[in-house]
């Protein structure tokens, strides 16, 4: 038999067990419940501080800025301080923004290229300086805007708007969310190769440069998403964050990729590409970093980091909204030219050099011995002058008859005028171009002597049109202050064209004792008209503006056969 | 009496001598409204011919080739009513182009009648200046003006009324329009 101490009851206790099972059941839940306190704190501070990063992103791109005035220094970008596509200059604020900035690398660019095409020309002048004024001007903005956007203290207003919206009630009942300075705040430049959001006008094959341009495809990407989102097939974007060499000298884009929202990013990608692109001292960041904290009083606070990557999710064309080319039509000229003697040739008579307009006229133009005529006393004729300028559009003017093999001009005007086209997707064909210039309100201006210049432009950024300056500047009223901007290339000539017109008649009066035989009778035609064209393009980059000028001087040769022979009596 | 003779006679000479003066000069005129043999032989060795129906090169505009009468295969209708002149003109050097020119006896506003169907049918499609252009043009009923295009050729056709005598010049300028087939 065995003994069992009195101390001990034969029973046993399950309360004790129990009780202790209990209180570390109970330990457990608390502890539980403290663990999903702070796990829940942890998210709601991870969700505000994901908030305030994502309106940081948004934010950054319109705010902050380099103001930019509408002369002067830099004014030459004024035209881009807009997220408006239809040229109009009451939009445009001065303000160059991350949203904005590739538009104006991209203007820098057109003024560069306009200055290489000029240069393969031979007539760049001054086009070339001011090419590098606008680029030392664009890389000034650039840098001072980098600056500003890598600078915490400008967004930390952008954090702490979105981010105090967030609860964050499991830090405590009055918890705030705030940024903390320092480490945390950091920039990068992602999606490197990767398409800006700006645009060029035509297609792989024809973008439409000025003669003695070509683009370099590596400067240029079809969007890098994958799949391809909608709307994206057949555009060609510039690339970014990739030195965009132009004759020497380094333009950039920033990255935004075809209609991706701004989102959120995983550090690793972020600190992988907290490096520059080579050769960009001081990019303009598309990607940032936040820190903040959520914490009250008294209570344990918690804090988290997030890292964005922005896109204005707009795509804009390369242009120069404000350029414009100006067309001057020339007095015509009338020139004479006479048989002195049988075997010629023609000789000009020089002091009866005229002038004619856009209307028909009829002057009679009489030529005295020695060269009135082969044995002729004086030859009298009775021209019809204006066949060749009456009742012309300026695009007649310029490329009709007699017909002028002059495609550099027309090459360049197609150039110039899709450099004026900032809606995306718009292309200004060669048809296009030959419509606008055949306005035809402008052959009653020439025909009433009112104005013999006109100018290019788009007045909505999607359209061109050629008027005279008053009809133009109510639809562009910008062309007021910078019509008489001269463009900063030199002047170069086609060759002179030249076709038969119309025939005149007149009358000879013979030497003595000579007989006329030609013309065999007065009213009998005795004389033909040349029509003659030459055009003149003189290249702008569009710097101060002007994009470049076209002048056209028509000119009729008026040739008089008028002969008499020695009678024998 | 023999004085009064001689007086008479030498008052008189000055005026007998300009009659015969003036009869010597206007047979001399009368003969020339008739081509001598003489000037036909001068108008040859100048490469003149008698009809005047060509000129030597040296007498014609340079860079033209000139001939009286309009060629049969000339792409615009020619005008063939009441006519007293024709001349066609082509280039011989650059752009292909030509101009045809006929004077006619009738009015410029039944020319202008004439081509505006004339150039539908040979298949041009047809351009005038809008009204207000013709009114800043003036000339009314003295000028008119028809622009044609097909395919790659063009033509600005004219009609001006006749300041020597009544009637109209009709100026035809045809082209090739080397830039059409890019428009």
């Amino acid at each position: 038999m065995i003994r069992v101490p009195k101390w001990r009851n034969s029973k046993g206790s399950i309360t004790a067990l129990s009780a202790a099972l209990a209180g570390v059941l109970v330990l457990l839940g608390v502890g539980f419940f403290f663990f999903c306190l702070y796990m829940d704190a942890q998210k709601e501070t991870k969700n505000a501080i994901d908030a305030g990063t994502l309106n940081v992103g948004k934010k950054a791109l319109d705010d902050p800025f380099e103001l930019i005035p509408p002369v002067g220094d830099k004014g030459c970008f004024f035209d881009v301080t807009s997220d408006g596509i239809k040229n109009d200059i009451t939009d445009c604020n001065g303000k160059m923004n991350l949203r904005r900035v590739n538009r104006m690398w991209a203007e820098a660019m057109l003024f560069k290229i306009n200055a290489m095409g000029a240069d393969a020309d031979g007539t760049s002048d001054k086009g070339d300086t001011n090419a590098s004024q606008a680029l030392t001007d664009c890389k000034d903005i650039s840098d001072s805007l980098a600056g500003k956007l890598t600078d915490e203290n400008k967004l930390h207003d952008y954090f702490t708007e979105i981010a105090k919206l967030n609860s964050v009630r499991m830090i405590g009942q009055s918890a705030t969310v705030d940024p903390i300075p320092g480490s945390g705040w950091q920039t990068a430049q992602m999606k490197k190769e990767g398409e800006s959001n700006v645009v060029l006008g035509g297609s792989s094959g024809n973008f439409f440069p000025p003669p003695g341009f070509t683009w370099n495809s590596n400067n240029l990407t079809a969007t890098t998403r994958n799949p391809q989102p909608q709307g994206s097939s057949g555009i060609t974007f510039l690339k970014g964050y990739h030195p965009i060499d132009l004759g020497g000298d380094q333009y950039w884009q920033v990255p935004f990729l075809f209609d991706e929202k701004p989102h959120m990013v995983a550090r690793s990608d972020f600190e992988s590409d907290k490096t520059g692109p080579s050769g960009w001292d001081k990019p303009v960041p598309n990607a940032f970093s936040a820190e903040g904290k959520a914490s009250q009083t008294g209570k344990p606070s918690e804090k988290a980091t997030s890292w964005v990557l922005t896109n204005p999710r707009q795509t804009f064309k390369a242009s120069i909204p404000t350029g414009f080319v100006h067309i001057k039509i020339e007095d015509p000229k009338v020139q004479y030219f006479f048989l002195p003697h049988v075997g010629g040739p023609f000789l000009p008579v020089g002091f009866l050099d005229s002038t004619y307009g856009f209307t028909p006229s009829f002057p009679t133009v009489t030529s005295p011995a020695p060269i009135g005529g082969v044995l002729c006393a004086s030859t009298t004729i009775d021209l019809g002058l204006g066949g060749d300028t009456t009742g012309r559009s300026v695009d007649e003017l310029l490329f009709g008859y007699p017909g002028s093999n002059i495609a550099n001009l027309e090459d360049n005007l197609l150039s110039r005028c899709n450099q004026m086209i900032s809606k995306p997707g718009v292309t200004i064909s060669k048809s296009a171009l030959h419509n606008a210039l055949s306005n035809v309100e402008n052959i009653a201006f020439l025909a009433g002597g009112v104005t013999q210049d006109f100018y290019l432009y788009s007045p909505d950024g999607e359209h061109i049109k050629c008027r005279t300056l008053a009809l133009a500047i109510t639809e562009a009223p910008w062309l007021a202050a910078v019509s008489g901007n001269d463009p900063d290339g030199s002047e170069k000539s086609y060759s002179e064209s030249q076709g038969p017109g119309a025939i005149f008649t007149g009358e000879a009066v013979p030497d003595p004792t000579c007989t006329v035989v030609e013309p065999a009778a007065p009213g009998i035609p005795c004389g033909e008209e040349i029509y003659k064209v030459q055009d003149f393009w003189q290249s702008g980059t569009g710097y101060n503006h002007c994009l470049g000028q076209v002048r056209c001087q028509r000119a009729t040769d008026c040739y008089t056969v008028s002969i008499a022979v020695e009678t024998v009596i | 009496m023999k004085n009064r003779i001689l007086c008479g006679i030498k008052n008189a000479a000055p005026k007998i001598a300009a009659v015969c003066a003036m009869t010597l000069f206007s047979a001399g005129i009368a003969n020339a409204q008739q081509p001598t043999a003489d000037v036909v032989e001068r108008l040859r060795a100048m490469g003149v011919s008698k009809d005047m129906k060509s000129l030597p090169s040296w007498a014609v505009p340079p860079g033209t080739h000139l001939s009286k009468s309009i060629p049969t295969n000339f792409p615009v209708e020619v005008y063939r009513s009441n006519v007293t002149y024709t001349s066609f003109v082509n280039s011989t050097n650059g752009a292909a182009s030509a101009a045809a020119s006929i004077m006619t006896r009738d009015q410029p506003g039944v020319v202008f009648q004439f081509y505006q169907s004339a150039l539908p049918r040979g298949g041009w499609a047809t351009q005038v200046p809008s009204a207000e252009a013709m009114a800043k043009i003036g000339k009314q009923g003295q000028f008119f003006m028809i622009r044609g295009t097909k395919d790659i050729q063009s033509v600005n056709l004219t009609i001006t009324a006749n300041k020597g005598q009544p009637g109209s010049v009709i100026s035809i300028n045809w082209f090739i329009d080397r830039n059409a087939n890019k428009k």
